[in-house]
């Protein structure tokens, strides 16, 4: 999309938005008012620079990108967080969605910035001065630091903004008088091209300005020209406006109210055949819905229903909601209830392989829907083996859903490396000492294991035998005690 | 379309066709490994159905049988030659082995040892008693399990039926451990076994009740522990590359 | 509770045994116990021998052979190899000296087939094996073992035996028997392993960590294939008697038995080609001697020289050293022919002998040699001969005897690279899963020298709690790992040349260079088995004097050569020069504590500067002997001695040891020690920081001193010094060749010094100083530097003449990112065309980088008026299009019409190129070549009144003793030495001279931005003046004025 270049543009470099988060979680558990007076810093592993710090650490010396070994001379007990670039865009479309309820057309500039194209807004608002103070206030709302700057490009919005000697003003020789003192570092001109202009003592937007756009052609490359007469504002900036996400909401007042959660069954039904119409019309299917019942007496009730794998029929839906609605005990009657879904998917026709997923595995899906439904999905693990000698550490129980997800068989493959001696299909989880009489009819093997984590195994394991014909497990302890760990089933 | 992916797509066609063909003609009894066992038990195990085994904890219960439901599984997988590899392991993720409140932890090695793919296990620790039923019975019917394992030491008539006719329905096993001390008798059952070790190797089984054929006199059969005697039994070194060529040490 | 169990009744008699698999920590990253402590541990448990049998290596076999022959250990060594071959297990041992040779040339071919940290053993290779024993240890696998087992057996029939392993890990009873029927199969002897990787079951936790390390992994995710328990150990009889049949106990024992090698027997034969035909070695020694003395004696040999002779040729007649000395004689003499600057040094290179056979140029008659002081029979030492040549040309010698000697008949002797603190505090870290940042910030702020804390605490100051049970294990494993082996690499230039094929000898490796391989063994194992290395190693120094010789015959046509100015004798006016300390770029008293020293010492002589060079180090420092002998040679402090032997060895340096050589003969005169082992207490200084095996001696020492009467203060001091001699040991023989290259290099600095400092900076890099510490001395010498220029500069640097005197015009080669080859190539079209606008240059088609290159450097200030304008013109591209270019081509004559075109372009840019701020043309002059000939920093600020008031370097000298001064300049240097606690060097560089700070290390830690990050300084202090007139200020505050020139890219080097 090309935009003319006449409009107004505000440019918002949020600097620190991932230090911010994190000093919001700070005072948030230490003292609401005070400054984080703990030096922190945001640390970028491929650079080796921090890239984000915070007062505290900037009194102690520490500066913006620094290597790790030099700031933790200056101050060892600095406490660092790794760059996340994930974090710092979804705060980005967050703040986007904040906005987006005020003025109309934004444009994400990943990884830190906003931009607004104001021009469009200063009718509605009457003026840049009030538009202004509403985006303000928005902004003020989520508490990230940020710089602003107006300009009638919004690469030169972009480099005031960033270098933070923006303006908020729509007058032209104000905005170009700043723009002129800026150092062309922190523009977006490749940095070879940068270094060549400072290398023919053109380090500011006036000293380039001052030559003919001409003579650059044959010297920089195609990309910085493009956006040395974009900052002119010669040329326009190709941006794609945000689009908000759109989710499903519903919400029905019943014509009258229900105490028994059976009846909810032929409103749930209606429910969520409408929410199936509205998926299938997207072609799109969902993992998670909330249903919220609405309580005469009491605060609305939430139920998160959680599908094994991407459905959109409402009968599946209604099938494992009702015996999510088998445990539930209402309050109150109830007099509304609501459905939402946050995220859904489109389906994909590629990974939709109708004959690999066969019925089989759509039946396992569905029963581990059902299972989870009515006994809790916690109630519900699968098993996993860890390559460790210590027979405690070997088993773990996982989240089932590495089986609904029928993915790379990681056990199965680390397990075909290993050798398997005889071992007990039960095991103890914690070792008990040996009370009845035993006869040894294989080992010792020995296992001496653990030492890197405090938990020190020294064993001899031996299988005896019971006079009942239990054959078991059991260890000696280098003090001599006998353990049983575990039955061979 | 990629034809190659086309083609395989046809394979599959063919290979989901095969299989529904095989399940549809499975009256047949699944070998137990052990010649006289399957004499006595008129050819195998069931197809399926419930499983009573009396016994105490910790004799080879499931071992005795593992062998036997791993196998029958992985013929199922094998009947169709055209598949590839990964369509096997694919398919072989498919039916789950469920193990519904275990006395202790389940050992991975140990089902690992005997073949078993862990992403088709699953562990389930109701709270209450009926959960237990409930979850045994879902999963039975489900036609999604290979097999379900229960230990419960007491269970009503009524309650022994519905699980019957749920594993008849879902095409699967239900194993039942029993370790009371109280023979149980008339249950409408497929099969009830009771075990006792003779010594190390040999279990005895007493078949007291099967759907086909009469009880018979108890069968002595060698359960041996499940090292594989022969294959490889030291630790795998670094994989030999190429022309033999042993890596030593990292260079820095 | 009941148990029973199958194993074997314990037996009323114990076993006989002998282990002959352990896998030392030769086996980089497996084994974990040094050879030595096998040896010792099996003695300990009463095994009847030992098996040293690294993986497809020889390198730890010596050191068990050295432990037993130097603690007269009654136990067998049994050397051997181990080989995985298609996940085989095979182990080879050598029961004489035909197998042991065997099994050097396969682990040779094995190891030369692969690259560096491999192995490929072929089928031939075993095939090949006709003596040696050949232990299998089957893999498990039924149907490889079969196979493997019939080819094994059908190869080797009656010297095969089966191995049984017994670890207690899973389903052994099943591999037992398999092992026994492959046994029956094949009818062989089943013999007791125990496969050891560690001498005591304790080091099972450091086995993991290099597991760990050498998978790159953490301990914790190692899983199953780490070892599952420390079986794999050296474990006592009665257990062993318990684990296995005691036949197959006493095969192991029988085995041993029938192994008679020992690494005694390996002679050493010495290369035949280096003797004349038809003479013998001593008569041909003896005529190159003969035809020495005329040559360097011309006016008559003295008889007591004579004598001297003499009694060196029979001592090295009885040494049979004469080959020795020949293959060196015949290096040396390769290099003269190709004018290859060179110098020995060393216990042997300064004797009368290698003055005539000109391997040394020191002149015996300067310095009061006494050979037996080099060679000692009684201390068994063999003679060390290093030869320096020139750093640029050392290749071409190492080819030469390459070529001579052919590459089976030489290789380099390997340096074992060890774990020292602060690779093994980082690998063990990494193995227990401390994160990267964390490890850097312990060991960036462990200072090693501090003697009063140790590390231990010091990393529980810096934030490990140390009552944990983590710091327990960090802390001991680090502790273990530090002086384990971690690879070989090659040695500096030992080379190794034998008479036959060398892998007969010793297997050879692959070196990480190309083409270079090293045998298995370092030096040290290389003396323990009396086996010959020559050093031929590399010296800056030597290059820098060739170049200077060889500038003087050209613009001087003076020859000149080293002898030729020893030949002068001692010039009281370089000695002056000396003693105040003006030896910027002078060989080995050039640093800043030898500086500060000079004035103190006032070197008058030869002697002096042998003296100098080996005062000024850790050793006599950390021993606190410079002070006594400062007193005493200003005779403050009266000479004495507590003993006449004390006397004999003490009397040429005032009393005070300061020479390695003197502490090793204290220790025999004075402490008693037998000559084996001072030579042992030698080899221990040498490697002490490896393995701290010094401390043994000292209790020996002490009482040896004290019971010959001497204080046990002065025993005391001397074992501090032997100790400061380990890290940094110094002989007098190499002071004594060194002290010849620092006085050749002062006479040219004093006579010549625009050649001196073109020579030097020819040869960079090289010594302390950058290119442009070395300009800023020269200049403050008044000798005129002439800044890089596209059309006057050659690649080196060149002597000019220019207003009446030798100027020096810079070279490209100093222009940094300009490739040797673009540069070349412009100097040939310069010769061949005349080149007289940019255009014309830019016709030449050198790669843009160099052409940016040059423009940065300010070399095309011929053609454009400045840098901008230069680069602007550079940065089009359309004249790159071949028509353009074409009318472009240069002209042989620079007419009218093209002068006043290139005016008209230029004059286009005016408006909008600006003209380079002097600030610009330094930032770029420092970026481009290091340095700048029009400016110093720290006078533009001065001009530019940005600096507060404060005193020039040149200005110091006239201020008062204990004032307060203000001293600006650019951080030049910044030195921590080890000999000084604490403290740190800052040289400050100022547009007239250096001004030396020293800062304590409260001051730097108080003010840690300044100290660490300045790179321009200011220091408010107070200025000190000791004796001979030193100058230091000793600093107070510390402001870092770096933001006065932000982006001055002055690279201060740091040495710590």
């Amino acid at each position: 999309m090309q935009f003319d270049t006449r409009s107004l543009w505000i440019y918002l470099h949020f600097s620190q938005l991932q230090l911010d988060t994190i000093e919001q979680s700070y005072s948030k558990s230490v003292d609401q008012q005070a400054q984080v007076k703990e030096p922190l810093a945001v640390y970028h592993a491929q650079s080796n620079q921090l890239v984000q710090i915070n007062h505290a650490a900037q009194s102690r010396g520490i500066k913006r990108g620094m290597g790790l070994a030099s700031a933790s001379l200056l101050y060892s007990n600095l406490k660092l967080f790794e760059y996340k670039e994930s974090l710092e865009k979804t705060h980005l479309t967050q703040l986007a969605n904040a906005l987006y309820l005020i003025t109309s057309d934004i444009v994400i500039m990943e990884p830190s910035g906003l931009v607004l194209r104001a021009q469009n807004m200063l009718h509605l608002y009457g003026g840049l001065k009030p538009y202004w103070h509403s985006v303000s206030q928005v902004l003020a709302k989520h508490g990230f630091h940020y710089q602003s700057a107006c300009a009638f490009s919004i690469q030169a919005a972009k480099l005031m903004a960033r270098l933070g000697v923006g303006i908020i003003s729509d007058e032209r020789s104000a905005i170009n008088t700043q723009l002129k003192a800026c150092a062309l570092h922190a523009s977006d001109i490749l940095p070879k091209d940068i270094e060549k202009l400072k290398r023919i003592g053109v380090m500011q937007v006036a000293e380039l300005d001052r030559i003919p756009l001409s003579e650059l052609a044959n010297r920089i490359s195609r990309y910085s020209l493009d956006i040395i007469s974009e900052l002119r504002g010669q040329a326009p900036s190709k941006v794609s406006f945000f689009q908000p996400k759109s989710h499903y909401r519903d919400y029905i007042e019943l014509l009258y109210e229900i105490t028994n959660t059976d009846k909810l069954q032929p409103v749930l039904k209606h429910t969520l055949e409408k929410f199936s119409q509205f998926l299938y019309l997207r072609n799109a299917q969902c993992l998670h819905i909330d249903i919220q019942l609405f309580q005469r007496e009491h605060e609305p009730m939430l139920l998160g229903v959680d599908s094994a794998m991407p459905i959109y029929r409402s009968q599946d839906w209604l099938e494992i909601i009702t015996l999510k609605l088998d445990k539930v005990q209402l309050l109150s009657p109830i007099y509304a209830i609501a459905l939402s879904c946050d995220e859904y998917e489109n389906v994909a026709l590629s990974n939709e392989d109708f004959f690999a997923r066969k019925s089989t595995h759509i039946a396992a899906m569905s029963l581990l829907s059902r299972l989870g439904g009515k006994l809790g999905s916690d109630k519900i693990r699968g098993l996993r083996f860890v390559q460790d000698f210590r027979p405690e550490c070997s088993s773990q129980l996982c989240d089932y859903t590495a089986i609904a997800s029928n993915g790379e068989p990681n056990a199965t493959k680390s397990a075909e490396n290993s050798i398997f001696a005889d071992r007990p299909g039960l095991l103890l989880a914690e070792p008990s000492l040996l009370t009845q009489k035993v006869k040894v009819i294989k080992g010792p093997e020995r296992v001496l294991s653990g030492w890197w984590e405090d938990k020190n195994v020294s064993r001899d394991y031996y299988i005896g035998q019971s006079d009942q014909g239990q054959q078991l497990w059991l260890f000696k302890t280098p003090e001599q005690q006998w353990y049983l760990h575990g039955y061979f089933i | 379309m990629n034809p190659i992916l086309h083609e395989l797509q046809n394979k599959q066609w063919v290979w989901t066709a095969a299989q529904s063909r095989c399940s549809s003609a499975d009256s047949s009894r699944v070998k137990t490994g052990f010649k006289h066992l399957d004499k006595a038990l008129s050819g195998g195990f069931p197809a399926a159905g419930m499983v009573h085994i009396h016994s105490h904890l910790g004799c080879g219960e499931l071992r005795l049988m593992l062998a036997a439901l791993q196998a029958q599984t992985m013929r199922q997988i094998k009947e169709n030659e055209t598949q590839t590899a990964s369509e096997k392991n694919a398919a072989s993720n498919d039916k789950l082995w469920v193990f519904i409140a275990p006395p202790f932890v389940i050992n991975a090695e140990f089902l690992l040892a005997h073949n078993i793919n862990l992403n088709q296990v699953i562990l389930i620790q109701p709270d209450t008693y009926e959960e237990v039923l409930w979850s045994a019975e879902q999963c039975a019917k489900s036609g999604a399990c290979a097999s379900v394992f229960i230990w419960q030491n007491t269970l009503k008539h009524q309650q022994v039926r519905r699980l019957e006719l749920a594993s008849l329905q879902g095409q699967c096993h239900c194993f039942w451990f029993d370790n009371s001390q109280q023979q149980k008798s008339n249950l409408p059952l497929s099969l009830s076994l009771s075990l006792t070790r003779e010594d190390s190797d040999i279990l005895q089984v007493k078949i007291n009740k099967q759907k086909v054929g009469w009880a018979k006199a108890p069968v002595k059969v060698k359960v041996p522990f499940v090292c594989r005697t022969g294959k490889l039994f030291t630790q795998k070194q670094t994989p030999l590359a190429g022309k033999n060529i042993v890596h030593l040490h990292k260079l820095t | 509770m009941a148990t029973s169990s199958k194993l074997p009744v314990i037996p009323s008699k114990t076993p006989r045994f002998a282990e002959l698999i352990c896998q030392s920590n030769f086996s980089f990253l497996y084994g974990a116990s040094h050879p030595e402590e096998y040896v010792r541990q099996a003695y300990f448990l009463g095994y009847q021998a030992i098996g040293i049998t690294d993986e497809c290596s020889m390198a730890g076999v010596v050191r068990a052979y050295t432990e037993i022959k130097n603690n007269h250990i009654p136990i067998k060594l049994i050397v051997g190899s181990l080989f995985r071959f298609h996940e085989q297990t095979l182990v080879l041992l050598c029961p004489n000296k035909e197998a042991y040779r065997e099994c050097c040339r396969i682990i040779t071919n094995a190891r030369r087939r692969a690259e560096k940290g491999e192995y490929s053993l072929a089928e031939w290779d075993l095939k090949s094996i006709k003596h040696c024993f050949c232990l299998w240890l089957p893999s498990g696998n039924a149907d490889k073992d079969k196979h493997w087992g019939a080819w094994l057996q059908k190869h080797y029939k009656e010297r095969l035996f089966l191995v049984i392993k017994r670890w207690l890990v899973p389903n052994e009873d099943e591999y037992i028997h398999h092992c026994q029927l492959m046994a029956q199969q094949f009818d062989l002897e089943i013999i007791a392993s125990s496969k050891a990787c560690m001498h005591d079951s304790s080091r099972l936790s450091l086995q993991h960590c290099m597991q760990a390390i050498d998978k790159g992994i953490c301990v914790s995710e190692l899983g199953r294939s780490a070892l599952s328990n420390a079986e794999a150990c050296l474990r006592p009889l009665n257990k062993l008697g318990q684990l296995y049949p005691h036949s197959y106990l006493e095969n192991a024992a029988i085995l041993a038995q029938r192994c008679q090698f020992c690494l005694s027997e390996l002679a050493y034969e010495y290369p035949a080609e280096v003797v004349a035909q038809g003479m013998t070695p001593s008569d041909y020694l003896r005529f190159l001697v003969e035809k020495g003395i005329k040559l360097r004696f011309q006016e008559g040999l003295p008889a007591d020289i004579r004598n001297t002779i003499e009694k060196e040729l029979t001592l090295i007649k009885e040494q049979h050293y004469e080959h020795f000395f020949l293959t060196i004689y015949d290096i040396v003499q390769f290099a003269k022919r190709q004018g290859i600057l060179y110098q020995g040094r060393g216990s042997a290179a300064n004797s009368v002998v290698c003055y005539c056979l000109e391997i040394t140029a020191v002149d015996p008659r300067q310095i009061s040699v006494l050979f037996e002081r080099f060679i000692s029979k009684e201390r068994n030492e063999p003679p060390d001969i290093d030869v320096d040549f020139e750093h640029e040309r050392r290749e071409e010698v190492i080819q030469y005897i390459y070529q001579k000697y052919g590459r089976q008949r030489t290789a380099l002797a390997a340096t074992v690279v060890c774990y020292r603190f602060k690779s093994a505090l980082r690998e063990v870290g990494k193995a227990l899963g401390v994160n990267a940042s964390d490890l850097d910030f312990f060991i960036k702020n462990v200072n090693r020298r501090d003697r009063a804390l140790s590390w231990q605490s010091q990393l529980g100051e810096l934030g490990i709690e140390p009552e944990s049970s983590f710091a327990t294990r960090f802390i001991s494993l680090v502790e273990q790992l530090m002086g384990f082996p971690r690879h070989l690499s090659q040695h500096v230039g030992g080379f190794v040349i034998s008479a036959g094929p060398l892998y007969e000898l010793v297997p050879i490796e692959n070196a990480a260079m190309q083409d270079r391989t090293v045998i298995q063994w370092d030096k040290d194992d290389l003396e323990s088995l009396r086996l010959l290395k020559v050093d031929v190693l590399a010296l800056g120094m030597l290059t820098a004097i060739r170049k200077c010789f060889d500038l003087l015959e050209r613009h001087y046509q003076q020859a000149c050569s080293i002898p030729f100015i020893t030949k002068l004798g001692d010039d009281p006016q370089v000695y002056k020069r000396i003693q105040k300390a003006d030896t910027v770029g002078i060989f080995q008293i050039e640093s800043r504590a030898q500086m500060s020293m000079l004035p103190r010492l006032k070197p008058a002589c030869y002697y002096d500067l042998v003296v100098q060079i080996a005062i000024v180090r850790p050793g006599p420092i950390q021993g606190d002997m410079v002070h006594p002998y400062l007193r005493r040679r200003d005779k403050k402090e009266a000479v004495s001695y507590p003993s006449k032997e004390i006397e004999a060895v003490l009397s040429r340096t005032m009393g005070v040891p300061i020479f390695q050589e003197q502490v090793i003969q204290l220790a025999m005169v004075a402490a008693g020690f037998s000559g084996g082992e001072a030579d042992q207490l030698r080899r221990a200084m040498a490697s002490w920081k490896k393995n701290g095996a010094l401390h043994k001696f000292r209790d020996k020492l002490i009482k040896g001193m004290t019971k010959r009467n001497y204080s046990s203060a002065y025993a005391e001091r001397l074992f501090e010094q032997i100790c400061g001699f380990g890290e940094y040991g110094f002989p007098e023989s190499h002071s004594a060749s060194f002290a010849v290259l620092a006085y050749v290099s002062a006479w040219l600095k004093h006579y010549y010094p625009a050649v001196f400092y073109v020579g030097l900076l020819n040869s960079l890099p090289m010594g302390f100083y950058t290119a442009s510490q070395l300009v800023q001395d020269a200049k403050h010498h008044k000798i005129e530097v002439l800044s890089c220029c596209a059309l006057a500069s050659d690649y080196d640097h060149t002597l000019v003449f220019n207003k009446g005197q030798y100027a020096i015009q810079l070279g490209l080669r100093l222009v940094k990112g300009l490739k040797e080859s673009s540069a070349k190539a412009l100097i040939d079209e310069r010769q061949q065309k005349s080149v007289h606008s940019l255009a014309a240059i830019k016709a030449l088609g050198l790669p843009d980088s160099c052409m940016q290159a040059l423009a940065s450097a300010n070399a095309f200030a011929c053609f454009a008026n400045n840098r901008f304008n230069a680069r602007w013109q550079l940065m089009d591209d359309i004249s790159k299009l071949p028509l353009f270019a074409e009318s472009l081509k240069p002209t042989k004559s620079l007419d009218v019409s093209t002068k006043h075109e290139i005016q008209r372009v230029q004059d286009a840019y005016k408006d909008y190129i600006r003209q380079p701020s002097l600030f610009d043309n330094l930032l770029e002059d420092y970026a481009s070549t290091g340095l700048s000939v029009n400016q110093h920093p720290i006078s533009m600020l001065l001009e530019a009144n940005l600096l507060p008031k404060f005193t020039l370097a040149k200005n110091l000298k006239v201020i008062e003793h204990k004032s307060l001064v203000k001293v600006i300049g650019v951080v030049a240097c910044k030195q921590s030495p080890g000999t000084a606690a604490g403290v740190t060097f800052i040289t400050l560089e100022d547009h007239t001279g250096n001004t030396n700070v020293i800062i304590w290390q409260r001051s730097a830690r108080a003010q840690k931005q300044a100290y660490l990050n300045a790179k321009i300084l200011q220091v408010n202090g107070i200025l000190e003046r000791g004796d001979g007139n030193v100058i230091h200020v000793i600093a107070g505050k510390l402001i870092d004025q770096t933001h006065l020139l932000a982006q001055l890219d002055i690279k201060c080097r740091m040495f710590r």
